[in-house]
């Protein structure tokens, strides 16, 4: 039995040290934590620099009002802050920071220098915290604004450095964290360097396009802005049509009063908003900036500040819901013109495609024709399905919003769209001849190897034949896994994979996922693991090769996602790649099957990577591009 | 060159050569055949430079030999579609002539220089097989082999010899085919010869050899193998990498026992997959002392239930296949009656027929 110890008061260094823990989790807390303060300055620039992941330093120049040397020791000092005096304050925060915790508890586990000068002053002033050893103020040469610099992080608490991941993943941290502070201040211009490399330069320039920085380039034409307000509410931000929605909340930014805040309200809120218009399950992307009086929030939830208490959360749920909801349906949100296929998740490998192709091919036979296959059909043709497809694409809010009228100056047309010589199948009399309306037969054709063309209802669609393979298969592939574990085959030799440590740590957390999905890896020596079985669907796809492609990926994505996102992402990598791809010549057979597939998956018009199956050219859009409007 | 020859045989020597000819290379000469006249015998050789092959035709009269090089499948169609019963070839210069008695067809060559060796069997073999023997191998292995893996050594099947025995072993990582048997003669040194050979040389070797009772004569070089017959030189390079010691794969410690006839066990997995689709291709299997069940389903379009009588020792147990690795084994296998030997449903079972064929498989996961 050990002998009891007496109780003791902490020493200050350990209680900072301590709490240091709290609110310095990782490298990207401490930018987090003296950006906020540079913001809170007046700085119009500020400038960070991190060097091995923010393991070795991070230095974050401001040009903005500096501190007086008196301040500077107690700078370091915990719970000593300029942006709170008395006990209402507290009720009627306005700044970023305010907890007077930070700069203490990044002092305790680093080397912090803090070097200041004051426009009225002639010289800066500096001053030391080695772990918890603050020095005096002493003079030194430095420009307008403040400098702080912290070396060494967690040098004293080893076991909070060893969770610390690798350089890459700290810095994407980092980056992320960066992000999410320059957001909001449009006014003030970011500039994020790595080891001396710039990763990130965000100019001063007009809100809007400052908030666009949150998302990927490609996103750009997909946005709605959105500013509302009342007497004390104000709601601004973008909003990304439907198809941007992601299975990660990945591209969802919420601000409340200019601080970053995770909020399960507004999130819920803005799901409800899109409830139809995407699927279930995905998340829209949204920068949404909220302000509402500081008295009715309560930020002093948690030290990082990331949670936030309204006092009347109903209400705030109210206002995001309908705003959204209401500019969404005012909107038009079919795509119309032909997007840039993006390249974003890499060409698929020449001998995969094939495999696949192959696996597809064998597909037809279990699919019967369409129901609505015409016994009077000529010999030769494809029977069709194309009032059925009419049905799908149009959603109710679409059919009443006709396409603008901008349409034939800015998007490629239809007519200067090279057409090749048509395929030797009975296809183009009875395209022909529906289009002139005088015979109900309905066909597709493919262009391309990639598209399929058929007639709609009101006039044609254009259809991705790999995002339509693709979203199919990803619903069957749902359907099947929320049934049950999928059907894997063991392995007689278990195919051995070389894998990073970084690779090996996801490969243990997403271990029961992949078992979900027929996947069986485990462990194999120190940097390898041994796929053990693989679902038999994917037979014609090499288990090393798959799971080396999805840890690969699962290491790039930084956040941790939940199981369900995470189930998302595996059986969207399998999906589009079980899936036809653009280039593979398909039979009339096999666009029958594909199509008749069509009518199983509800809301067939996006693939799962959000970009749309489906592009619909109505009668009313081809009289205007032929100028017959009018008659 | 000039030489007449019997159009039947000629196009037998053409389109066995045609199919080691590359369909699309850079190299134009590969599509080409490289005929040769000497010895009163016409050779027509052909490589894609990993497979090479000389096939000998005797039923020819040489009136001038030489060599030349003609496309390949110009020169098949030619003598295809002809209706002579022998064609006159004779070729000047860079036009080969090919005579009929209504027709006449000239085509042009490329240089008999520029063609690569086509090696020809000679010096002693290292061993000899009976052709009827080593098709049987070939047919009882190489269904198992893998098509395109990046585990290389999968792809080609592993060929064995030592003291005058010889075997045959293919793997695609999911199931094994072993088959056996005795060589006429060999003289290999006491370790014996290994070559992994890839699937393509061997699917052609199998239709090169038509008398089951003419002995094959076979090399085994470090990077090549040559199999010679009466009438053809097949030589291949060897797949690179390292066959996996597949003897650890083969279970030993088997306590469950199915034997039945290999005909009707069959038919039973074949209507048993009826019900099978892409995504769930499993067939359930249920031994016990009544016998087996086999049931398989399918979430679209239903069930499957065969009662199937055996003889079955040990205690109950039910196991997942692919029914289609069972049915590939099973069309191979060349004894009446088959055994299942199993452990647990996630270890694999051992299919045994007769003494020299054994296929070990792996189970499927099933819901």
């Amino acid at each position: 039995m050990t002998p009891r110890r007496p109780i003791q008061q902490l020493s200050i260094s350990l209680v900072n040290r301590i709490a240091a823990g709290e609110v310095i989790e990782r490298p990207a807390a401490v930018v987090k934590e003296l950006v906020e303060n540079a913001i809170d300055a007046g700085a119009s620039r500020i400038v960070v620099e991190v060097e091995d992941g923010g393991r070795a330093l991070i230095r974050v120049i401001d040009d903005g009002g500096g501190m007086p040397p008196s301040d500077l020791p107690l700078a370091f000092a915990s719970h000593a802050t300029s942006k709170l005096t008395c006990d209402e304050d507290l009720f009627r925060i306005a700044t970023m920071g305010f907890r007077g915790e930070a700069l203490a508890s990044i002092g305790a586990v680093s080397h912090a220098r803090i070097l200041s000068r004051m426009p009225t002053e002639e010289a800066g002033y500096e001053v030391h915290n080695r772990g918890g050893a603050i020095s005096d103020a002493q003079a030194a040469a430095g420009n307008v604004g403040t400098t702080v610099e912290v070396r060494n992080l967690f040098f004293n608490t080893p076991a909070r450095r060893k969770f610390i991941k690798g350089s890459s993943t700290e810095f994407g941290h980092i980056s992320e964290m960066l992000l999410r502070l320059a957001l909001p201040h449009p006014k003030v211009s970011f500039l994020l360097s790595h080891n001396g490399r710039k990763a990130m330069d965000l100019p001063a320039a007009p809100e809007g396009e400052r908030l666009l920085a949150a998302w990927p380039k490609e996103f750009h034409e997909s946005v709605l802005t959105i500013d509302v307000r009342d007497a004390e509410l104000r709601l601004r931000g973008i909003i990304g049509l439907p198809e941007l929605a992601r299975p990660t909340a990945r591209y969802q930014f919420f601000y409340l009063n200019g601080r970053h805040i995770r909020d399960k309200f507004i999130q819920h809120a803005l799901r409800e908003s899109y409830r139809g218009l995407t699927e279930p399950g995905r998340h829209p992307a949204a920068v949404l900036l909220l302000e509402i009086p500081p008295g009715d929030v309560d930020v002093n939830v948690h030290p990082t500040k990331t949670e936030v208490r309204f006092r009347d959360s109903g209400r705030i749920h109210g206002l995001v819901h309908s705003v959204i909801r209401e500019k969404l349906l005012g909107s038009e949100l079919t795509p119309l013109a032909l997007p840039t296929r993006s390249d974003a998740q890499g060409e698929p490998r020449e001998d995969l495609r094939h495999k696949l192709a192959e696996f597809f091919r064998q597909m037809p036979g279990e699919y019967s024709a369409p129901p609505t296959a015409q016994p009077g059909a000529p010999a030769g043709s494809q029977p069709p399905f194309g009032g059925q497809v009419a049905t799908t694409i149009d959603a109710p809010f679409v059919a009443s919003n006709p396409p603008p009228a901008s349409f034939s100056a800015e998007r490629p047309t239809l007519p200067s769209m090279p057409m090749p010589p048509m395929p030797a199948i009975a296809a183009p009399a009875a395209f022909a001849r529906s289009l002139v309306g005088q015979d109900a037969q309905q066909s597709a054709i493919q262009l391309h190897n990639s598209y399929l063309v058929a007639q709609s209802d009101d006039g044609l669609v254009i259809i991705d034949q790999h995002a339509l393979h693709e979203r199919i298969m990803y619903e069957e592939l749902l359907a099947r896994v929320n049934r049950g574990p999928l059907e894997a085959q063991r392995m007689l030799i278990p195919q051995v994979v070389d894998v990073s440590t970084t690779q090996l740590a996801l490969l243990e957390q997403i271990q029961p996922l992949l078992g979900k999905l027929g996947i069986e890896v485990s462990a194999f020596g120190p940097a390898s693991v041994a796929v053990h079985a693989f679902p038999s669907f994917l037979e014609k796809l090499e288990p090393g090769t798959f799971v080396r492609e999805l840890l690969e990926r699962g290491e790039q994505e930084l956040l941790d996602l939940h199981e369900e996102e995470l189930l998302h992402e595996v059986l969207d990598m399998m999906a589009c790649k079980a899936a036809v791809k653009a280039g593979d010549p398909l039979s009339p057979a096999e666009i029958e099957a594909l199509l008749a597939r069509r009518e199983l998956v509800e809301r067939s018009s996006n693939c799962p990577h959000g970009r749309p199956t489906t592009l619909r050219l109505s009668l009313r859009d081809l009289e205007k591009q032929f100028k017959r409007t009018g008659f | 060159m000039k030489v007449i020859c019997n159009r039947g045989a000629l196009l037998e020597a053409l389109t066995v050569a045609g199919n080691v000819v590359a369909a699309r290379t850079p190299k134009p000469v590969l599509q080409c055949v490289k005929v040769t006249a000497a010895d009163d015998r016409l050779t027509i050789a052909a490589t894609d430079l990993e497979v090479a092959i000389r096939y000998s035709d005797s039923q020819v009269q040489i009136e001038q030999p030489g060599e030349a090089l003609l496309p390949a499948d110009k020169f098949r169609d030619i003598v295809r579609e002809s209706v002579d019963d022998t064609l006159a070839l004779e070729v000047t210069g860079d036009t080969a002539n090919i005579r009929g008695q209504d027709s006449h067809f000239k085509i042009f060559t490329q240089k008999a220089s520029d063609f690569p060796p086509v090696p020809d069997f000679e010096g002693d073999a290292d061993l000899e097989i009976a052709g009827g023997l080593l098709k049987q191998l070939i047919g009882q292995t190489l269904f198992a082999a893998a098509r395109e893996s990046t585990r290389y050594a999968f792809n080609g099947v592993l060929l064995s010899a030592k003291g005058k025995k010889i075997d045959l072993v293919s793997t695609d990582g999911r199931r094994l085919a072993q088959a056996k048997g005795d060589l006429i003669s060999d003289k290999l040194p006491k370790e014996g010869a290994k070559a992994i050979i890839p699937s393509k040389a061997l699917t052609l070797l199998d239709k090169l050899i038509d008398d089951p009772e003419e002995a094959v004569a076979v090399q085994v070089r470090e990077n090549q193998v040559i199999f010679h017959t009466s009438s053809a030189t097949l030589t291949s390079n060897l797949v690179e990498g390292q066959f996996p010691p597949y003897d650890d794969v083969i279970p030993k410690d088997t306590d469950k026992k199915m034997t039945a006839a290999t005909a009707d066990f069959l038919s039973a997995i074949r209507r048993a997959a009826l019900l099978t689709t892409e995504e769930s291709k499993g067939v359930r299997l249920q031994f016990s002392k009544k016998g087996l069940v086999l049931t398989s389903r399918s979430p679209e379009s239903g069930e499957a239930t065969i009662n199937f009588p055996c003889k079955y020792e040990g205690a109950d147990m039910e196991i997942g296949f692919n029914p289609t690795f069972l049915t590939d084994a099973l069309r191979v296998v060349d004894s009446d009656e088959i055994s299942l030997e199993l452990t647990a449903p996630n270890r694999p079972g051992l299919l045994k027929g007769g003494p020299n064929f054994l296929y070990v498989i792996m189970p499927v996961n099933l819901q």
